[in-house]
């Protein structure tokens, strides 16, 4: 099984280096560029993992703190954007953790979600089967997700809307190939199985 | 041939298949298994339903210029605060290394003292060569005067004359309290046998012994070290010592 840690120095281009060093050498003007250049990316990421703007230009704020101050660690284990994900994800996982155990016994979000899907059930003779991606099943698609393990529900996401390879989600989540391939599998049955609910 | 493949085993490949991340082995097997296979085929159709409402889900549209403004206050936050960090990254470090070197204070201890034993052991040595408080010290340092005069007391000394060197304390009494053997040189020179030599040697310094020093007529109270050379000739008898001052600091 191919490890997380395989990737090499290779993914981080000559370009890309020179920025690292220029920034990990206090160069103001190369951090600004740094930010500028991954700053969307982050954000995207941090709201489809929280699904909240505020949270997550919170999160892009406590990401580029933890890039640069960490950066003189940044050895070209991936490419620089890999690894932000992986400062990302590890950021967002926290917080919730936090935000989980604050929550904890608060079920009124659940039952606001159960509501809202059954709204959405209601609607099932108006899901066409063959409209792929219709804004409906997108929401329903999306609040699915929400009931997911983190891990899975991450997986998914930098798959299929980060567009991230299997190895590059591996390093992302810090976990072996084969477990990131499981964890798609799983992430997609139980999403299917919900899908073939409202379709039934 | 194309492998026959079971829904079970395609059913496994499924995933690879939607994120083109199949082997090129297993490539043929499945495209052969969907052509025929509606159950799977429909499985891989839910799940690139499911890849596509996820990317229309995620695409939400930007709320500017908020999040514009949103994002160039996020970096420059971030800047300001990296830079600040920075400016203190010197004393953090020292604080951080202090926290990391829990050896550090027991080092520095220890280092202090044995620069303080060697400072100590140099002003020592300095006090024996310069002051002479101790009995060995004066002794010591009348020991080197008197190797560094011998030389040119004995140039006006007949040859046939034997040279002794002492090194001796006087007391606030005037007496000799104690003496030490410096130097014996051209003892043998006049005398051809030992035996006289001892005799002679051992009633000089008897007769330091049995000195006494004049009240001292140095200006002040305070004593001072004195080197100083007896010229007797032999047989001695307990002749009064040619005292040959030589004023040295320190007192006695
Ligand atoms: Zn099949």
């Amino acid at each position: 099984m191919k490890n997380a840690g395989a990737i090499s120095w290779s993914d981080v281009d000559s370009g890309e280096a020179a920025l690292i060093a220029r920034c990990a050498a206090g160069d103001e003007a190369a951090c600004a560029e740094l930010v500028a250049t991954h700053q969307r990316m982050v954000y995207s990421l941090a709201l489809n993992l929280l699904g909240d703007r505020d949270e997550a230009l919170d999160i892009s704020q406590e990401v580029f703190l933890r890039v640069f101050r960490t950066l003189s660690g940044f050895r070209g284990q991936s490419a620089l954007r890999t690894w932000i994900y992986r400062i990302v994800i590890n950021q967002v996982r926290n917080r919730q953790r936090w935000w989980r155990r604050r929550c904890r016994g608060d079920e009124v979000s659940l039952d606001e979600h159960l509501k809202h899907s059954g709204e959405l059930e209601g609607k099932q003779d108006v899901l066409p089967d063959r409209l792929l991606a219709s804004k409906e099943t997108a929401t329903y698609i999306w609040q699915a997700l929400d009931r997911l393990p983190f891990d899975q529900r991450t997986a998914l996401i930098l798959r299929e809307v980060d567009g991230l390879r299997y190895e590059e989600i591996a390093f992302s989540l810090d976990i072996a190939i084969g477990t990131v391939k499981s964890r798609l599998t799983r992430a997609r049955q139980a999403l299917r199985a919900d899908l073939l609910g409202v379709r039934s | 041939m194309t492998p026959y493949l079971g829904c079970d085993t395609a059913r496994a490949l499924l995933d690879a298949v939607i994120d083109d991340e199949w082997a090129m082995a297993d490539q043929v097997a499945v495209e052969a298994h969907l052509r025929w296979c509606r159950t799977c085929g429909a499985r891989v159709e839910d799940m690139r339903l499911i890849g596509a409402s996820l990317r229309v889900g995620a695409v939400r549209p930007p709320r500017e210029p908020e999040e514009a403004r949103a994002m160039i206050a996020v970096q420059a936050a971030v800047l300001t605060r990296i830079g600040a960090e920075r400016d203190q990254s010197f004393g953090v470090w020292v604080r951080t290394a202090f926290e990391d070197m829990r050896l550090f204070w027991p080092a520095l201890g220890a280092s202090a003292a044995l620069i303080a034993c060697l400072c100590t052991a140099v002003g020592v040595l300095h006090a024996a060569n310069g002051e002479s408080d101790s009995m060995a010290g004066v002794m010591e340092s009348t020991a080197n005067a008197s190797r560094i005069k011998t030389g040119w007391i004995l140039e006006g000394v007949p040859e046939e004359e034997a040279v002794f060197a002492l090194a001796t304390m006087v007391t606030r009494g005037q007496r000799i309290a104690d003496y030490r053997m410096l130097e014996l040189e051209r003892a043998n020179v006049r005398r051809r046998d030992g035996s006289a030599l001892t005799a002679d040697v051992g009633g000089l310094l008897d007769a330091v012994r049995h000195s006494r020093f004049a009240p001292s007529e140095a200006p002040s109270d305070r004593a001072v070290a004195v080197d100083m050379v007896w010229l007797t000739s032999a047989p001695v008898s307990g002749s009064p010592p040619l005292p040959v001052p030589v004023p040295r600091r320190g007192r006695l």
